[in-house]
């Protein structure tokens, strides 16, 4: 009989599935954002320097209030712009 | 904190009532009580850090003077200081005063009242040479954070580079030397032809 590492499938069964969004504070354990840590928080602003919705960025609400406020405090000592283009 | 606190009053009134019988024994009391009362103090220091930004025009001698001078204000005040981080000079997200780059200094301190860091912040803000300062109240977290990162368990944050796959990583590997040692050897080898070359080509012409 055949088992399952033996059907083929035409075309690649994993595109079109969603990938389920996860806080990465939560998941990794990351309970302190530093606002000195300007590589790690760009991952949480637009190009424009924006901050990125939790829609899209998958933080819980907890983490999305604390990466706020670092970002805030960041672009108050120039570590991060308040506006930008090409950020990234 | 609570506990504590009624835990505290509670050993407070039991000393009195145990050393109140002579005078020599009261003082001794007392600073057993202050003893104690300092211990408490010291377990409810809240740990703060001030961040700055020192004018990179001063010369590198007045630089770390006007962090010390920082320093030395904060421990008149009774904060014990806990970890000064020179993050060095940087450059600026967007120009402060007409200045693209600024040095940045971290100090670390903790602290029972809360005056001392009114005072600071006044100092800094009559400061010219301070551009930006900032004062950030920690968490334990936050605490435990700037521990791991002093003692080498977190490092900064780096932008994760594309994965390579281990075979495409040896190949880069292996192609990567190889063509550093190609250009020397052609450096080399047409260097010595072109003399060889010139003159045989000049009795030819003649």
């Amino acid at each position: 009989m055949a088992s399952r590492d033996d059907i083929k499938f035409l075309s690649n069964p994993t595109i079109g599935q969603q990938r389920k969004k996860y806080c990465r504070f939560k998941k990794y354990g990351i309970k302190y954002i530093d606002y000195k840590d300007s590589e790690f928080l760009l991952q949480f602003i637009t190009e424009q320097g924006k901050l990125l919705p939790r829609r899209i960025t998958g933080n819980s609400l907890k983490y999305q209030k604390l990466v706020a406020v670092a970002v805030k405090r960041s672009r108050h000592l120039a570590i991060l712009p308040y506006v930008a283009d090409l950020l990234k | 904190m609570l506990n504590i606190a009624t835990n505290w009053l509670y050993f407070s009134a039991f000393l009195e009532v145990f050393f109140c019988k002579s005078k020599i024994y009261y003082t001794f009391a007392a600073r057993i009580k202050i003893f104690f009362h300092h211990l408490l103090l010291q377990y409810n220091m809240n740990q703060y850090e001030v961040t700055f930004i020192i004018d990179p025009v001063l010369s590198g001698d007045e630089i770390k003077s006007t962090a010390s001078t920082y320093q030395t204000l904060l421990k008149d005040q009774g904060c014990t200081i806990v970890h000064v981080n020179e993050m060095g000079l940087k450059q600026l997200a967007y120009p402060i005063g007409k200045k693209s780059s600024g040095v940045y200094y971290c100090i670390e301190f903790s602290a029972t009242t809360g005056g001392a860091i009114v005072k600071t912040e006044l100092a800094l803000r009559r400061d010219e040479r301070i551009m930006r300062f900032l004062t950030v109240k920690l968490d334990k977290y936050g605490v435990k954070y700037n521990e791991d990162r002093r003692s080498g368990k977190i490092s900064a944050y780096k932008k994760k580079e594309a994965k390579k796959k281990p075979y495409e990583a040896g190949s880069a590997a292996a192609a990567a030397p190889a063509p550093a040692p190609a250009p020397v050897k052609e450096e080399i080898a047409p260097a010595p032809q072109p003399e060889v070359v010139t003159p045989v080509a000049g009795n030819e012409e003649e």
